[in-house]
């Protein structure tokens, strides 16, 4: 029975004979024509060749000419004829001697084909059972070989047996096959085409191929019919449905086909019991499917490859059969035929679409290989499946390609597969020959037309030529190029049994029921010609009705009817879908032609006819989506744009007649696929940006299309393009936001259904693929939690099904859809962009914490709890464990929302690091449950040795000991929890070795328990219980703290134990600091170890174990140490700092410890010294090994660290006091102390602490610091001695920095800051005590000699002038530095100039200048103050006059000594900048005006060196900077009036100056810094000013404030009039600038704004677009600045009252700018009040406007609801009767309501 | 200066170089790497383990050849400095390919090539523009070179 929608047949002849016809016709050789050979053909394999040979025997045999089909012949050579423009053809005949029958049927029988014709060629080919015995002798390489040689020889009695009968005759007999065939095949053609067209459900599709193995086999148990049948099944043009089962099933009837009817049925039993299996794995490999075949084709030696072609290949090859008669009978039919049987539609393989190259190879028996690539469905249900595995890999390089991005053998994949692919279909009509290796005739034209035009529409273009040329070569290679990428598969493919999901539990609980009913249903369906949706109730099948009658009638008002109008819509979906490939494909189509000229030509040939074939005979309804389709019009009008054909092509395809309307519908498909391969094989440099943008329009507008649904779920059917597929998720995801009031809910549901249905049965979706269709659901998923349409309890119960199906890759897919939901509900962070607004996120988030997180955390821990139970997990189920154990990882670190938090917290909320666990109440028994508490210990000790797992299990409990908040009713509760807690924690780690990779988790634990949980139930917790969690907690640091020490002498990459250390050492940190909960000394012993610990790691052996590794050997470390490396007192300061405090805890027992290490380590570097010294001197040759000397000075650098935060804290900003306990400690021991014996310990640095008599009863604190001075002295020795060489700067450096640090804190302690003072400390370092006299005298002394000293080592010179700047910048101490005597050397040195000072680095002497001057002002003493000026100020100026006024300095200018001392003394003043202050500004500013004005006549000097200008201007800064606040008005006017002469000089030379440089550093724009940094400084004068009394310059004055001759604002214009030209944007991408330069410019319209109207228009226009630029593109500070700067112009404007003003016209546009930046985007809260202030002015300004902006807004919203809420706010905002004014009342009044307006209505309008 | 004044020589009775201790170096100043004069374009400073002094690391790019070279030294080693001075001419001339050059005093000296490359390109083009232009002139080692062009600035 054929269906109605059959074309009449033309041909009047029986089908045998039409078959047989064309199969004649096929065999008519075809002249192949040269050889191009593009593709890396040297990569040939040997194997390859062999294939070669094989083809080329193929061809021989095609070649015998048959002259019994004379007209059909004819025919056909025309038609080949008109495809000749397609296809140059080429190609050279060899022969090989091998019978070709016998060849065929041992290939036939399973063997390779390689093995068969090498057999042949052996045996001479005698018989069938010599070549047999042959390849059972060969078959050595794989022992089971022998046995399928035995298995083929035992059915060779039946199938091979009588070998003279081949298939041929069998099929050439059977017009009951044919009939079987057009039987099965006519109804099951609707089914197909139902399906094809748009088969939405794969279930149901393989319920259709069930129904139909289960009829053939029954009804018509005689193997052709099957065959027959099966070929229709297997046209590679329809090969675009993905369903795998059928084609296994396929393949099981064709091995039934061999006449073993009882084993049919058996397979057929299997394949139904397989089947179920196969629904939810899905994509199983379509090659190794086939059981019958596989085994066959062991004999291959492991070269499943090649039998796995052959598999398929043979099957196409009856497919190509049936379709020639198709053709021939039934000329109309031809698609309708070889799409008829569903089983055939979905039989091709998902590779088939997504990968055609793939497919095509597998096709192609000369490309064994090659099927390995199209084998990248692993399967899981799957018994002869082995292979998949090993395939993904390499198929991966094919399929992953992404549309952009892919490598240049990826193009080689492409243009070879292409050949490869034709080859197939070429081929297809040759296959009566009952040999496989027919197939390999690439050449033939085939004169099947629907092979030949799916050929043409299939292959791309570009490919043809060498395709048509040179299929032999190409195909070499395509073996090659896989061979590359595929690892030889050797095993089995029957032995192993992978694990048989059970799909009941995998798809939706409908489908179990529908399973079963699925066979019977079918033949209804079939029969109705109609399909209701079997598998998903939500999907509707439409009846296929091939008439016009619905195309014409008009789409009905969605949504009703859906089921009619889907078709329509259906079509124009797809058409709009094709068409958007179409314009893709016009991308990449153009890619190619630049590769292969002629393709272009081709490609048009071929493509133009597609449209109007699709346009005009396309009546087909192509089955419906779930989705209602809205007709709409751009669609209508994309149809109508296509173009018409050219004449050539429409004869072409009229003779062809090609008009079938399955067929166009395949065309489509085969663009698609053509599309693919171009996006697939386009390499990144053959796409250029344009065309690059082109196509990623294309793809954003296919996103933003309307009703995408059923385009986007064909195109997830059937693309095999991986980005495609991510690109339709995308889609729908979108677009299921955008439409969601206008869809159907069930529509929604049945959408979503299949997403997952989809992810479900497709368990070999690449990652990103899967995640994103998963987003996707869990999108609607959030969506629908709003509207309560859809909840997400459905979505658990179907996903605690697939958890409870025991398949680990079910089990994993739900773990994936649980993640995408969790991150999808998380945080507005991670959540997808889908248009709604925050206050939307933040609501859905609370309503899904509250329940179904829970849910999900109660599954997951259930999953968890069933894991742990088991014993033995393999590797699939750990993986699995792993992925829950991360859920639950997820889950716990949920930050939960608290209720009512606004827009701006909510952000704030989220962007927070590291969240702690706060569930709401509702968690409280989930959570408080010591069960779950228990089993995530038992997890970590369970896998605790997987590190990956071991992470998360950690992270688990680190976030479940974090836990706080409402969850806990009552402090009692708490403290269960944590006493249940630190208990399982203790049996935890007790008695474990840990693990590297637990250290940090286990530390987080802890640090978090501390931390998170209050001192009061801390101690609650039963006082056994916590003083071993201490315990532990002190032994975890102490060994932590080895290892991290080891870690670092191994130099590890990551230093996870260093990580544990400091996290521990910070929870120390917070405990010993709270000294109310812990009594007194509680935590001593536990910080002496600690303490400890930490000094051994750090000392040399044999006290310590520094630089030791695990064996005891000590590394030295010899390497290149770069200036950029921080030192250790920055790079550990937190560690330091808890160990400081540590010690001072236990000060009785660190800080003699100390004491007597650092005394220790002096003796010995002294001695040490002196044994070099002696060494030196000697005469030897030798040198001593400088070990010794470097581990003492490691000792004394990590002592002094130690002793330096022990000792002081680090202040920046207070007074640093004494830390009380070290104070403590010194007062209790000061009874038993000497003083007199602690302070001749002090004052004798160069002798030996414990050579002094009594120094048993000295301070220990005074006598720490003495140790430090040996130290010191110990060094200053040294370099009198000249043994400089020998010392090390480091150590330097650290007394240095230790002294500073001291100093600050101890040197003339201020005992008033005190409660009570030690004596010992006051006595030795108090105000007028000889002590301290002493000690700033020894401090200078040493800074003199380590500034002669060390001049070469910066850092350490830097650490010293520190030192200096301590010491002088407290008035009390410089009075004291400026009584010693080496302070005027020093001073004088300077100021002369002289070695070594003067070769100190820059930045030293500017601040040795600074300390210099601090301390000469220190002293109220006048005549001090004139020995210093004229010690140290005057020569400096004497000098530098002399020098610029001598007379030929023009001359000398350039000259070295005058440059240096030029830079010398302009660094000095810098120096003096610097050092200004209150009370030495008069006298200062007074100095350095002079020079001032000296230094613009530099700058003209000095034009041509920058360095030298820039430093000028760093004066001027730095003068302004400091001084400008200071200075009265007539002061103010001098530094104006010079710096604005020197913008004038500055304008002047850069004028000419070119920047050409693109590429140029941001220090070459140094001066344009300085030039706004200068500017900035002098406004700031407006704003801070100490010198409203000129107090500071009364008396000095002449005072004539009247007499203004310069402005700032001139100044500043002036510069900005400067300035502004040279920035440029790209100059703003220089942060430093892009800041300097905007806050110059709001100073500016702060400060001036009645000035900015005034502007050049020019430059006005610039400031204006600067201010936009800045507001809109730049940083979050800039954009406030900008705000900021706003507000003052408009009020500017609302005063001037000009209408047209340009002013007036900018501030309307930047009122809608602020307006936006409020309303409507996000932005971050702190810019909410400089935006509403500015926001407020505008409006002032621009009321019209801003109703009009409102009134837009409120127009633009559709929804009543929000629209009510907007328009409410707005009249709550703005809407007063009395119109706003620039009143300070009101505008307070404004901003308030401005906060509630954004609180309310804010996370309405932003969206994300 | 120094005691032995060379007398042959007109430039003050300086040598051509001078030693400076290589921490007093600084970037965009001027040393002499492997004998020629540098500037210098880089400067980094490390040392050999964590006791070890400092050394100086040098790019220097030569001023007449522009041939990178780099050397490293330890940070109070003395380097030699070359005296380096810079100065304009106005340009009267271009006589078989070298310049004739007019300084302030009047006195001509036509003794320097013209450059190779853009520069020299552009000298050319804008002489027989008819352009008045200055060519500023480095000197340093007893070598001479054009570097640069200035337009005349109106004295």
């Amino acid at each position: 029975m054929r269906p109605k929608t059959f074309p009449a047949t033309s041909y009047t002849g029986n089908s045998r004979q039409r078959l047989q016809e064309i199969r004649e016709g096929l065999k008519q050789p075809h002249k192949p024509s040269g050889q191009a050979l593009t593709v890396g053909s040297n990569n040939e394999t040997p194997q390859d060749l062999k294939a070669v040979v094989a083809k080329d025997a193929t061809r021989q045999q095609q070649m015998r000419p048959v002259p019994k089909f004379g007209p059909y012949q004819k025919a056909l050579r025309e038609i080949r004829n008109s495809l000749m423009p397609f296809a140059n053809e080429s190609g050279s005949s060899t022969s090989v001697e091998v019978n070709r029958q016998m060849l065929q049927e041992l290939v036939n029988a399973g063997c390779d084909q390689e093995m068969a014709i090498r057999a042949l060629k052996q045996t001479g080919s005698r018989s069938i059972e010599a070549a047999l015995d042959f390849i059972s002798k060969m078959g050595y390489l794989d022992p089971r070989t022998e046995q399928i040689v035995r298995v083929i020889k035992q059915t060779s009695g039946k199938s091979i047996g009588p070998h003279p009968l081949d298939r041929r005759p069998s099929f050439e007999g059977s017009n009951d096959s044919l009939c079987t065939y057009h039987q099965l095949g006519n109804p099951m053609y609707d089914l197909a085409d139902s399906g094809a067209a748009n088969a939405p459900n794969m279930n149901f599709l393989v319920a259709a191929g069930q129904a139909i193995t289960v009829n053939t086999p029954g009804q018509r148990c005689s193997p052709l019919g099957l065959h027959s049948a099966i070929v229709g099944q297997n046209p590679p043009s329809n090969a675009i449905f993905p369903s795998t089962s059928c084609d296994i099933k396929h393949q099981q009837i064709q091995y039934s086909a061999k006449g073993e009817t009882g084993q049919s049925l058996q397979m057929i039993n299997y394949t139904l019991s397989n089947h179920s299996g196969q629904s939810i794995t899905l994509q199983s490999p379509q090659v190794s499917s086939n059981p019958h075949y596989m085994r066959q084709h062991l004999m291959a030696q492991g070269e499943n490859n090649v039998s796995l072609g052959y598999a398929v290949q043979r099957s196409s090859s009856f497919q190509n059969k049936v379709q020639q008669e198709g053709n021939y009978g039934t000329l109309q039919n031809k698609s309708p035929v070889t799409q008829g049987i569903p089983g055939h539609t979905f039989q091709q393989p998902p590779t088939v679409l997504y990968l055609s190259q793939s497919h095509h190879r597998q096709q192609s028996p000369t490309s064994p290989q090659i099927q390995m690539l199209s084998s990248r469905t692993s399967s899981f249900g799957n018994e002869f499946s082995e292979l998949a595995p090993n395939m993904i890999t390499p198929s991966r390089n094919s399929l992953n390609v992404d549309v952009f991005d892919i490598n240049p053998s990826q193009v080689q994949h492409w243009q070879v597969s292409s050949p490869s692919r034709r080859d197939s279909i070429q081929n297809t009509g040759l296959e009566t020959l009952p040999r496989p290796a027919g197939h390999l005739r690439p050449d033939s034209q085939i004169p099947n037309r629907t092979n030949s035009f799916n050929n043409q529409l299939q292959t791309s273009p570009s490919v043809r030529q060498i395709q048509t040329g040179k299929t032999e070569s190409s195909l070499n290679t395509t073996n090659t190029i896989t061979a590359v990428t595929s690892t030889p598969i050797l095993q089995p493919v029957k032995s192993i049994r992978v694990p048989r999901p059970e799909p009941q539990t995998a798809v939706a609980p409908s489908h179990p029921a529908w399973l079963q009913n699925q066979g019977t249903d079918n033949n209804d369906i079939l029969e109705q010609n109609s399909l209701a949706a079997a598998g998903a109730a939500a999907y509707v099948f439409e009846t296929d009705d091939y008439t016009m009658k619905e195309r014409r009638c008009p789409p009905p008002p969605y949504p009703k009817h859906l089921l009619l109008q889907n078709n329509t819509e259906q079509f124009d979906a797809n058409s709009v879908a094709m068409d958007v490939e179409q314009c893709i494909r016009g991308v990449h189509s153009l890619t190619c032609n630049k590769t292969e000229d002629n393709n272009n030509e081709k490609s048009e040939k071929s493509s133009k006819p597609n449209k109007p074939e699709k346009m005009g005979k396309d009546k087909k309804r192509i089955q419906t989506s779930p989705v209602p389709f809205r007709k709409n019009k751009d669609e209508e009008k994309r149809e109508s744009r296509i173009k018409s054909y050219s004449p050539f092509a429409f004869k072409f395809f009229m003779e062809q007649h090609v008009e079938n309307i399955m067929k166009t519908y395949q065309q489509k498909l085969n663009r698609r696929l053509q599309l693919e391969q171009e996006m697939s094989k386009a390499p990144p440099s053959m796409v250029s940006h344009e065309q690059r943008q082109h196509a990623e329009h294309i793809f954003l507008s296919f996103r933003k299309s309307k009703s995408p649904f059923a385009v986007c779920k064909h195109t997830l059917e059937t693309s095999k393009v991986d980005y495609v597929l991510f690109q339709a998720a995308t889609t729908i995801m979108e677009a299921v936001v955008r439409e969601w009031v206008l869809l159907e809910k069930s529509s929604i549901e049945s959408l979503r259904t299949f997403l997952l249905t989809y992810v479900l049965q497709r368990p070999n979706l690449q990652k990103y693929v899967r995640e994103q269709i998963l987003l996707a659901v869990a999108v609607i998923v959030k969506r629908g939690s709003l509207d309560k349409t859809i909840v997400c309890n459905s979505i658990f119960h179907e996903v605690s099904h697939l958890i409870s199906s025991g398949n680990p890759a079910v089990q994993t897919l739900a773990c994936s859809i649980l993640t995408a939901l969790l991150s999808e509900f998380s945080s507005s962070t991670k959540t997808s962009n889908i248009g709604l607004s925050m206050e939307f996120h933040g609501s859905c988030k609370r309503i899904f914490q509250e329940d179904d997180l829970r849910q999900i955390f109660v599954l997951t821990v259930e999953v968890l709890q069933e894991f742990s139970r088991r014993e033995n997990l393999n590797a699939q189920m750990s993986s699995v464990f792993q992925r829950y154990l991360a859920l639950a990882n997820q889950v716990l670190s949920w930050n939960f929302l608290p209720p009512n938090l606004g827009r701006h917290y909510i952000a704030m909320f989220e962007s927070s690091q590291n969240v702690m666990l706060k569930p709401t109440e509702s968690w409280r028994e989930t959570l408080l449950d010591s069960r779950v508490m228990d089993l995530f210990f038992t997890v970590h000790r369970k896998i605790r040795e997987d590190s990956d797992m071991a992470q998360d299990s950690l992270q688990c409990l680190a976030q479940l000991a974090s836990i706080h908040g409402p969850i806990f009713p009552d402090e009692r509760a708490q403290i269960d929890y944590l006493a249940h807690f630190i208990e399982g924690l203790l049996n935890m780690i007790n008695g474990i070795e840990i693990e590297d990779s637990e250290a940090v988790g286990i530390s987080n634990v802890m640090s978090n328990l501390i931390s998170e949980f209050p001192r009061s139930i801390l101690t609650a917790i039963p006082s056994e219980l916590f003083s071993s969690f201490i315990n532990c907690l002190t032994h975890l640091t102490c060994s932590f703290g080895k290892s991290a020490a080891l870690e670092e002498v191994l130099d590890k990459d990551d230093m996870v134990y260093m990580e544990a250390y400091d996290k521990l050492l910070e929870s120390w940190l917070t405990l010993v600091q709270d000294n109310k909960h812990f009594h007194k000394g509680f935590f001593t012993q536990h910080a002496v170890q600690v303490f400890n610990s930490y000094i051994q790691c750090h000392l040399a052996a044999p006290e310590g174990t520094r630089n030791l590794t695990t064996n005891g050997v000590t590394s030295r470390d010899e390497e290149e140490i770069s200036e950029i490396q921080e030192d250790d007192r920055e790079m550990f300061s937190d560690q330091l700092a808890s160990i400081g405090m540590l010690g001072r805890i236990a000060a009785d027992h660190c800080i003699p410890l100390l004491i007597s290490l650092l005394e220790d380590r002096v003796t010995r570097l002294h001695g040490q010294l002196q044994r070099q010294q002696q060494f030196l001197s000697s005469p030897g040759p030798a040198s001593l090994d400088n070990k010794v000397l470097d581990d003492l000075y490691e000792d004394i650098h990590w002592l002094l660290l130690v002793t330096g935060y022990l000792l002081a804290d680090d202040t920046q900003g207070e007074t640093p006091l004494i830390p009380p306990e070290i104070m403590e400690y010194s007062i209790k021991h000061a009874t038993e102390v000497d003083i007199n014996t602690t302070l001749q310990i002090l004052g004798s640095p160069g002798e030996k602490a414990s050579s002094i008599p009594g120094c048993n009863r000295t301070d220990s604190v005074i006598r720490l610091l003495a140790a430090v001075l040996r130290v010191s002295e110990v060094e200053s020795r040294a370099t009198r001695a000249n043994l400089a060489e020998l010392l090390s700067p480091q150590m330097g450096k650290d007394i240095m920095w230790f002294l500073k640090r001291w100093t600050k804190t101890y040197l003339l302690v201020d005992e008033k800051l005190y409660d009570q003072i030690s004596l010992p400390l006051s006595t030795a370092f108090g105000a007028d005590t000889e002590g301290a006299q002493w000690i700033v005298g020894y401090l200078l002394e040493k800074v003199i000699s380590n500034l002669s000293v060390w001049i070469a080592e910066q850092d350490l010179a830097n650490d010293t002038v520190q030192l200096l700047v301590t010491l002088v910048e407290r008035r009390e101490r410089a009075n004291l530095v400026i009584k010693c005597e080496n302070w005027w050397n020093l001073a004088k040195q300077y100021a002369s100039r002289s070695p070594p000072l003067n070769y100190l680095p820059s930045c030293v002497q500017r601040t040795l200048m600074k300390a210099l001057v601090l301390a000469g002002f220190a002293h109220v003493d006048t005549e001090t103050k004139q020995q210093y000026w004229t010690e140290v100020l005057q020569p400096l100026q004497q000098r530098f006059l002399n020098v610029i006024n001598q007379e030929n300095f023009q001359q000398v200018c350039q000259e070295e000594e005058v440059k240096q001392e030029i830079i010398a003394t302009l660094e000095a003043l810098c120096g003096i900048a610097e050092a200004t202050q209150i009370d030495n500004v008069a006298i200062l500013f007074t100095f350095l005006m002079d020079f001032l004005n000296n230094c613009i006549g530099l700058m003209e000097i000095y034009k041509n060196t920058p360095e030298t200008v820039n430093l000028i201007i760093e004066v001027f800064v730095e003068v302004a900077h400091k001084q400008i606040c200071y200075l009265g008005e007539s002061k103010a006017m001098k530094l104006y009036e010079a710096c604005l002469t020197l913008l004038q000089v500055y304008s002047k030379n850069s004028l000419g100056r070119k920047r050409t440089d693109v590429a140029a550093e941001e220090e070459q724009y140094q001066d344009l810094l300085l030039i706004m940094e200068l500017l900035t400084n002098l406004l700031s004068k407006e704003f801070i000013d100490f010198s409203d009394t000129d107090e500071v310059f009364r008396g000095q004055e002449p005072g004539q404030p009247g007499n203004r001759s310069v402005s700032a604002a001139d100044v500043v214009l002036y510069g900005v009039n400067i300035v502004l030209p040279l920035m440029s944007q790209d100059l703003l991408k220089f942060p430093s600038l892009c800041n300097q330069y905007y806050k110059l410019i709001t100073f500016i319209c702060e400060i001036f704004p009645e000035k900015i109207p005034q502007l050049p228009e020019e430059l006005f226009k610039s400031l204006m677009y600067s201010l936009e630029l800045g507001m809109t593109s730049m940083t979050s500070e800039v954009s406030q600045l900008c705000l900021e700067a706003l507000t003052p112009l408009a009020e500017t404007c609302a005063k001037a009252q000009e209408a047209e003003s340009p002013l007036f016209a900018a501030t309307r546009h930047f009122l809608k700018l602020v307006f936006d930046m409020l309303v409507l985007q996000k932005h971050s809260a702190e810019l909410t009040d400089a935006a509403g202030e500015a926001f407020y002015t505008l409006v002032c300004l621009h009321q019209a406007e801003y109703s009009e902006l409102v009134e837009t807004l409120l127009s633009s919203q559709q929804d009543p609801v929000i629209y009510q809420r907007l328009a409410d706010a707005f009249n709550s905002l703005t809407g007063s009767s009395t119109p706003p004014t620039l009143d300070r009342k009101q505008r307070m009044a404004f901003l308030k309501s401005l906060k509630d307006f954004m609180a309310n209505v804010g996370g309405l309008l932003c969206v994300k | 200066m120094d005691d032995n004044l060379d007398f042959t020589t007109g430039d003050a009775g300086a040598s051509a170089t001078y030693p400076m201790q290589c921490s007093a170096l600084r970037k965009n100043g001027f040393v002499i790497l492997k004998g020629r004069p540098c500037k210098i374009v880089e400067m980094s400073t490390s040392k050999t383990g964590k006791h070890g002094h400092a050394k100086v690391h040098m790019v220097g790019i030569d001023i007449f050849t522009a041939k990178k070279y780099e050397d490293i030294c330890p940070s109070t080693h003395n380097v030699s400095v070359p005296r380096v001075t810079r100065n304009d001419y106005q340009l009267i001339g271009i006589i078989d390919g070298y310049l004739s050059l007019m300084t302030d005093n009047g006195e001509v000296r036509e003794d320097l090539k013209l450059a190779e490359g853009d520069l020299g390109k552009e000298i050319m083009q804008r002489y027989d523009a008819g352009e008045d232009i200055m060519i500023t002139v480095l000197s340093a080692m007893n070598e001479e070179a054009a570097v640069g062009i200035k337009h005349m600035t109106k004295q």
